[in-house]
């Protein structure tokens, strides 16, 4: 109890503290000056039409590079933290017509819409990561819907190094025929708001969605077995 | 030259994604790609050591700055950032080379060596890369690899300290991202250099230097933020105990710390003081606990508690001295002793973390009660143990010796004579638990008759005596000549720190 109170003055305090932070909150009226310079120079001279996606995978292109990575250390750490001998529970429910008959007609569209988030990701909002978390979901509806279906991790496992590896050579491609590590301008730019266009960006994010996808569904096939 | 510079990062991460390919159909090729590349790492470190000098910076993605603003993240590489490297790369050679006959136990080898690599690609992006938020996306890196590599042998033990070490350093990278979101809020950079000439002052950096503070000492395990190293360092494999313990410490905590204090903010005495009584209070409080344990590695990681404390207090008095316009030659005498231990403690810490290994494999315990006797059945372990021993506990001619006597005189005259007397006394601290350690582990009579005793192989032998041989041979850091090579661009790199930003957007 005597904890409790403590961590609620605690809190208090803290919250004291970060008070006028948000109260005296200023909305800007005006872009910084890296932000302006991404806005005004980014389509011109990256080619991509979704300004968000020419920041993400070329400007600061060595963070996203980083946080695929974090992605791709998670799935391996759960798979070896979770590799204990997992038994799959006894009961099995099967799973109802209804959910039955709606994968078999969803499916195939879901994973269009995912593929065409990602295949788009430098025209339009989305990208390589949202592409794949979709993809990712229409897989789980296919596990839910058949107990017994489980997807091959060997193929998960390869589908995500490939498509790392892929990454870090686009970007060493860059370093040796364009500017620098990453630059998506070793490709032609094309034409500007046309799919095949903005040099590699659309490559990236297709590499991106498939190990994005990947990782995910590993993770929850991993998750969803029962440890005995 | 330059565009040799992302290399540090590319090489281990593409390592590590062709070991996830082709390792499962190879034998043995995660092992000789990870030396492989550790070696290359080495070559090229020492390469940009011995030929180049001053500040290198490079673009990604070769975006020009427009008109004087950073546009492309920036990989700098200045003096500190080369010996850091090294550093990384020689101690990661050494414990990849011992991994080769240790992990032989392991079922799933190949995913050990991937997370290593990882490991090392996180640690040196964040050594090399000059923006804040690169930096933290590279420390999620490293940290994330090391919590895998903490739990690895999935013992209960082992994934309750790598629990506790993910809580506790998730809640560090959180603070971090917190500072970094309100920098970015309220300067609209990212790029160190570019936010060190802004005209930015009061609470705010006040704030951001607390959370800074906060969040890179956890990572670092400066008290009152240790309380994960005990059992992450201890319960890991130990080639990464020798790792996390020898490199990753300094290179996501110290190192960080440094860069962020010294070339980021203007140095101020009050921020210098916290990070040295921090320091003081790492040294005698790590000293103290590690007397009472009986666990080999988890004495060997209180121990690196107050090791890391006598580093921070060299770099410490060096900061307080330059921001209150002290003697820069004490100031930068000081940062030398300071750097030179942070060097000599890598080297000796992987060191006795192998030893450690190496008598856990061959007895199958690391509790010194179970133990002694073992300088008869394992010489070559005993005489390097005893070697990193006496570097430790800082007795000549050995490296710590130096290293802890020139950050000793640094503090007399800087007049910190307090500080001198308390580095002195748990200098005296430390050879009394490691003296314990050789006695109990490796006179004593044994306690058992070792019936599964195992022989230790080749390479395990070879890495500690390499290590062993180091420790003798750093002393030689403290010969002018030599020392000017390796250490002095680093103390130059900490004392100018104004030439960063020049040099950066210049």
């Amino acid at each position: 109890m005597i904890k409790r109170f403590f961590s609620l003055i605690f809190v208090v305090l803290l919250a004291l503290v970060f008070l006028p932070l948000v109260t005296e909150i200023k909305p800007l009226s005006e872009l910084g000056m890296t932000s302006a310079k991404y806005a005004e120079d980014g389509a011109a001279e990256l080619g991509a039409a979704n300004l968000v996606t020419s920041v993400v995978v070329t400007y600061r292109g060595l963070d996203t590079l980083g946080e695929v990575t974090v992605l791709f250390i998670t799935t391996a750490g759960i798979g070896f933290m979770l590799r204990r001998k997992t038994i799959l529970p006894e009961k099995k429910r099967r799973a109802s017509e209804i959910l039955k008959s709606g994968t078999s007609f969803l499916l195939p569209l879901i994973i269009l819409f995912g593929v065409y988030i990602f295949v788009h990701g430098h025209l339009t909002p989305g990208g390589g990561f949202q592409g794949g978390v979709v993809i990712a979901s229409a897989i789980v509806l296919l596990m839910l819907s058949d107990i017994n279906m489980h997807p091959d991790h060997n193929i998960l496992n390869w589908l995500e190094s490939l498509s790392g590896a892929f990454y870090v050579i686009m970007g060493i491609l860059g370093l040796i025929l364009a500017g620098g590590f990453l630059d998506n301008r070793f490709l032609p730019l094309g034409e500007f708001g046309k799919i095949f266009s903005a040099g590699a960006i659309p490559v990236i994010y297709s590499l991106i969605g498939l190990k994005v996808g990947a990782e995910l569904v590993g993770i929850l096939n991993k998750l969803g077995r029962e440890d005995k | 030259m330059n565009a040799m510079i992302p290399l540090f990062v590319i090489v281990p991460l593409a390592a590590a994604f062709f070991m996830a390919i082709l390792g499962r159909f190879i034998k043995n090729f995660s092992k000789i790609l990870l030396n492989l590349e550790l070696l290359f790492l080495s070559y090229l470190a020492l390469h940009f050591i011995l030929n180049t000098q001053g500040i290198l910076a490079y673009r990604v993605g070769g975006f020009e700055n427009a008109g004087d603003i950073p546009i492309a993240i920036y990989l700098v590489l200045d003096g500190l950032s080369r010996l850091i490297l090294l550093v990384i790369s020689l101690i990661g050679l050494l414990a990849a080379f011992y991994s080769t006959s240790y992990t032989r136990q392991f079922t799933q080898e190949r995913k050990y060596y991937i997370l290593f690599s990882l490991m090392i690609a996180g640690m040196n992006g964040l050594v090399i890369s000059g923006d804040i938020f690169n930096i933290f996306v590279f420390l999620e890196i490293a940290a994330i690899a090391s919590y895998a590599l903490v739990a690895f042998g999935i013992e209960k033990q082992q994934l309750e300290a790598s629990f506790k070490y993910q809580v506790l350093g998730g809640m560090a990278s959180l603070i971090i991202l917190l500072g970094i979101g309100f920098l970015y809020w309220q300067t609209g950079t990212l790029n160190i250099a570019d936010f060190s000439r802004l005209p930015v002052s009061g609470p705010f950096v006040k704030l951001l230097a607390i959370f800074f503070l906060v969040g890179f000492g956890l990572k670092a395990a400066i008290f009152p933020f240790h309380s994960w190293l005990p059992d992450a360092h201890s319960s890991a494999p130990s080639p990464i105990s020798a790792m996390l313990s020898g490199v990753l410490i300094k290179a996501i905590g110290i190192y960080a710390i440094f860069r962020i204090f010294f070339s980021m903010f203007a140095l101020s005495y009050e921020i210098a003081m916290v990070i040295t009584v921090l320091g003081t209070l790492s040294m005698i409080v790590g000293g103290l606990m590690a007397i009472g344990q009986w666990d080999i590695k988890r004495m060997l990681a209180f121990s690196s508690i107050s090791q890391m404390g006598y580093v921070i207090v060299g770099i410490g008095i060096g900061m307080i001295l330059l921001a209150t316009g002290g003697s820069k030659v004490i100031a930068g005498f000081s940062i030398f002793g300071g750097l030179f231990h942070l060097v000599n403690h890598s080297v000796f810490k992987g060191l006795l973390f192998l030893n450690a290994g190496a008598v856990e494999y061959a007895t199958g315990t690391r509790d010194m009660r179970q133990l002694g006797g073992l300088a008869e059945k394992m010489p070559l372990t005993a005489s390097t143990s005893l070697t990193a021993s006496l570097a430790i506990s800082g007795v000549p001619p050995f490296n710590g010796f130096f290293s802890k006597l020139i950050i000793i005189v640094a503090a007399v005259s800087a007049h910190f004579y307090w500080l001198a007397f308390i580095a002195v006394v748990v200098s005296i601290i430390t050879i009394s638990y490691f003296m314990k350690m050789q006695k109990y582990v490796f006179f004593n009579t044994p306690q058992t008759d070792y019936k599964n005793f195992r022989a230790i192989p080749l390479p395990m032998n070879l890495s500690m005596i390499i290590l062993a041989l180091l420790c003798l041979l750093l002393s030689l850091l403290v010969l002018p000549q030599i020392r000017d090579i390796f250490i002095t661009p680093a103390v130059d790199a900490l004392i100018n720190s104004l030439q960063y930003t020049a040099v950066v957007i210049g």
